[in-house]
């Protein structure tokens, strides 16, 4: 195998993706499968969506897919060809010609020009690394995540395809080896470039109810505003092949960025699959103020770099965090770009233009109101220097479109604002549980981590569907009332949980003196406090006469249970403001 | 108020039959009258003791509404009925204890603006900015006991330094909390309520933003340094 592979054979190998299957989808019924291109495009109206190895690769192989419908429908130029396209059920017929015309750069295996890759790419010493070098492990050493652990040693061609496209959206940063003819190699290897094109990026889309529904809500066109596309914009396939050697050059729009060759690849095969990999860095690319380019992922203005540069704006892609669903951070989904501006000063965060885009079509009536996506948020978290996958975000937030709409921007602040009242409610939850840890005299961050993760955790399904029916409600402020409710007696009773767990040291509890005056922290000063601050986070300026009783937290939960409710009711001589909290009667325990 | 037309708890039947025995006494006993003194100096020696040890209380303390069967209440069953009972026995006794040689009421029906719980009863012992240690200790060491004997032994020393500093409390609340105490979880429950009542007892105005904030840290969660 030392021989570098399609240079002696005398029947030229191929695996042509045009034709052969290798994109791995979820059909309607549920079933799975591995389509060629061809099929893809042929039954896109019957799949739900792509599936990947991980969540990365389907979100770097939907860019794969987008890059070949803008280019083989060579649009849509505007909002009307979009429409048009929307209502054709025939609409990507064109995709057939388009991949015969250049079905010589999506095979795998050409000798000359490899789909993706670089023919004849080889190091100084003529190394070939083992493909666990391309094939994501996640989380780094934890082997539940990954189908191919502990080594990978051979791949199939469908298989190593996927990878390939992978490589060069999300691969790992971290020292690799030089290839001959690559000017950036000192010492036999080339130092860290930062990861692959969309490592970088906080992915962002949008999903429909199928695949079809899914590519054309992300076809944006050519005349949007927030987006600058050239003219000549084109992917990978209709440029010249890449060289060893990585070319410093201007994006030209969504078909390049979707298709940027990161990196630089060569497989190694015989005739049953690959079985090693070549692997350098390709074409450099800075995220910094590229929002008018990648549409798929929020942006957030960056201080230290303005400072550090010395201009203003700097926006840079606002990643995900791993440990926040993404429910938690539909503002920077739903936000406006012109509303999140103030005055002459620029938008702190800017959300993804894809969902600039879908704003456009509900906006302009091409969508209807009620009509659902999922916001699909895709990212990687990468550890050490970039060189490691630490955590891959695989999210949704199924949101009806009238969030994005432009002018009836009610639905969408109350959105917000109800993720804020999760927010809110869930730290107050959590500096209640670090209260109860002081009070027994405990260490108190842990506690209170536990009890935010516990909290977000125990809204996140009631937030999704009452969020997933926001635009049913005739009244958005009316829904928003409904929820602060329902986070109220959520998270009121994990607090009573909380609370009885805490145990006879939380009730002892301590003494602790400030400024003004010493207190007794105890179970009773933390209930206190927590009941103070919820009723404050819970009763906004906006709702007024709504739930003022700032003091009784808890007098309009529900009984617990019907039969329950009898049990309620207060004597007349024991009413009071200790005795007011509707608590289970000790009797209804027997 | 008024009793909603849901039937009352056991719990709150228990505090209203206390509050319904104790005020009589108390009215009569301000007026010295002999009946209500003698009537006191019985139950005072009861304070703290078993109430099957003390035969001559059970004809002084009537538990027949607890018996009553009508429509609106149903029957208590037999460990609610001797729950309540030892309730009962153990709120009066503390209260005769109480309010023995005082000249003011000493059982005081709460009021929001005038608290009677016996946490806020305990925080007015203490200086305004701070917390007295030993009267602290007694509290807690009140709300871990592990039996209601127990408690009202412990809580009898409170109540020594309540009379003194002429501090009033609901007997009726504290009774229903007496009944609550037997129960499995119970103790947690009522500590809750005292705690609460302790550190409410402090504002009864508006609540001072300090006190809500100070002992605790600032969210530093900044999601978007850079």
């Amino acid at each position: 195998m030392t021989e570098p592979p399609g240079t002696s054979s005398r029947t030229i190998p191929s695996f042509d993706l045009t034709s052969r299957p290798w994109i791995g989808v979820l059909r309607q019924d549920g079933s799975e499968d591995e389509l060629s291109l061809r099929q893809v495009f042929a039954h896109v109206g019957g799949l739900r969506r792509i599936v990947g190895d991980l969540a990365t690769q389907e979100f770097a192989l939907l860019r794969l897919l987008l890059a070949v419908a803008h280019d083989a429908l060579q649009g849509p130029r505007d909002i009307e060809d979009w429409a048009d396209l929307w209502s054709d059920p025939e609409c990507f017929a064109p995709v057939e010609t388009y991949l015969d015309t250049h079905r010589r750069r999506f095979d795998l295996l050409d000798p000359d020009e490899p789909f993706f890759q670089t023919a004849g790419l080889r190091t100084a010493k003529g190394e070939v690394s083992p493909l666990n070098r391309i094939v994501a492990d996640v989380p780094n050493g934890e082997p539940f995540f990954t189908a191919r652990m502990p080594t990978v040693t051979r791949l199939t061609f469908a298989e190593a395809a996927r990878w390939v496209v992978h490589a060069h959206a999300f691969d790992t940063s971290g020292i690799k080896s030089g290839a001959l003819g690559d000017a950036r190699v000192k010492g036999g290897k080339v130092y860290p470039l930062g990861t692959g094109w969309a490592g970088g990026l906080g992915g962002v889309f949008a999903e429909g109810e199928t695949l079809r529904e899914t590519l054309l809500l992300n076809l944006m066109a050519a005349d949007t505003e927030e987006m600058e596309i050239a003219e000549d914009d084109r992917p990978a396939w209709r440029r010249e092949p890449c060289g060893p050697g990585g070319s410093e050059r201007s994006v030209t729009g969504p078909r390049d960025l979707y298709t940027w060759q990161s990196r630089r690849l060569r497989l190694h095969h015989d005739a049953n699959g690959v079985h090693g990999v070549v692997l350098g860095y390709g074409d450099p690319l800075a995220s910094r103020n590229m929002h008018r380019r990648e549409p798929m992922t929020a942006w957030r203005r960056s201080t230290a770099q303005e400072k550090k540069l010395r201009r203003t704006p700097v926006y840079l892609p606002r990643e995900h965090d791993p440990a926040q669903s993404a429910w938690r951070g539909i503002a920077s989904l739903v936000a406006d770009r012109a509303e999140a501006a103030q005055g002459a000063e620029a938008a702190k965060y800017l959300r993804p233009a894809i969902l600039e885009w879908v704003s456009r079509l509900v906006t302009e009536g091409h969508l209807p109101r009620h009509f659902l996506i999922r916001a699909r948020v895709i990212g990687a978290a990468y550890g050490t220097q970039q060189s490691v996958i630490d955590d891959i975000v695989d999210d949704h937030v199924p949101m009806p479109v009238v969030l994005l709409h432009r002018q009836d921007r009610t639905y969408a602040q109350q959105a917000v604002g109800a993720a804020e009242d999760a927010d809110l409610a869930v730290r107050a939850l959590g500096d209640l549980a670090a209260d109860l840890a002081r009070a027994a005299g405990r260490d108190h961050e842990g506690p209170r981590r536990t009890a935010r993760a516990v909290g977000f955790d125990a809204l996140e399904e009631p937030y999704r569907t009452w969020l997933s029916v926001l635009a049913e409600a005739d009244d958005p402020f009316e829904r928003r009332t409904a929820w602060k409710r329902s986070v109220r007696r959520l998270i009121g009773r994990l607090s009573d949980g909380l609370i009885e767990g805490a145990g006879d040291a939380a009730w002892q509890g301590r003494t602790v003196t400030d400024k003004q005056s010493t207190r007794w922290l105890n179970t009773g000063l933390a209930d206190t406090w927590f009941r103070r601050r919820l009723a404050r986070l819970l009763t906004g300026l906006n709702d007024i006469g709504e739930d003022r009783d700032d003091e009784r937290f808890g007098g309009d939960r529900p009984a617990p249970a019907p039969s329950n409710g009898p049990e309620t009711a207060r004597s007349a001589t024991t009413v009071s403001d200790i005795d007011d909290r509707v608590t289970p009667d000790p009797e209804i325990l027997v | 108020m008024t009793i909603a037309s849901a039937p009352p708890t056991v719990r709150s039947r228990v505090a209203h039959l206390a509050a319904a025995r104790i005020t009589p006494w108390q009215e009569g006993y301000l007026r010295d009258r002999p009946k209500d003194v003698a009537a006191l100096a019985r139950l005072r020696r009861g304070a703290g003791r078993d109430a099957a040890e003390l035969p001559d209380l059970w004809s002084l303390v009537d538990t027949s509404p607890l018996h009553t069967n009508t429509d609106a209440l149903r029957p208590l069953s037999e460990p609610e009925l001797v729950r309540a009972e030892d309730a009962l026995h153990a709120a009066l006794t503390l209260w005769a204890f109480h309010q023995q040689s005082r000249g003011a009421r000493m059982h005081r029906p709460h009021q929001r603006e005038r608290p009677a719980g016996l946490g806020a009863g305990v925080r007015r012992l203490m200086p305004p900015d701070g917390i007295d240690e030993p009267v602290r200790k007694r509290l807690v060491r009140a709300g871990a006991a592990p039996d209601l004997l127990t408690l009202v032994q412990r809580l009898r020393d409170i109540v020594v330094l309540l009379r003194r500093a002429d501090v009033p409390l609901d007997y009726g609340l504290l009774a229903g909390q007496f009944y609550a105490w037997q129960w499995p979880d119970g103790p947690g429950l009522v500590r809750r309520e005292w705690g609460r009542s302790f550190h409410t007892w402090q504002h009864p105005g508006p609540v001072g933003e300090h006190a809500a904030t100070s002992l605790t840290e600032t969210d530093t969660d900044d999601k978007d340094a850079s």
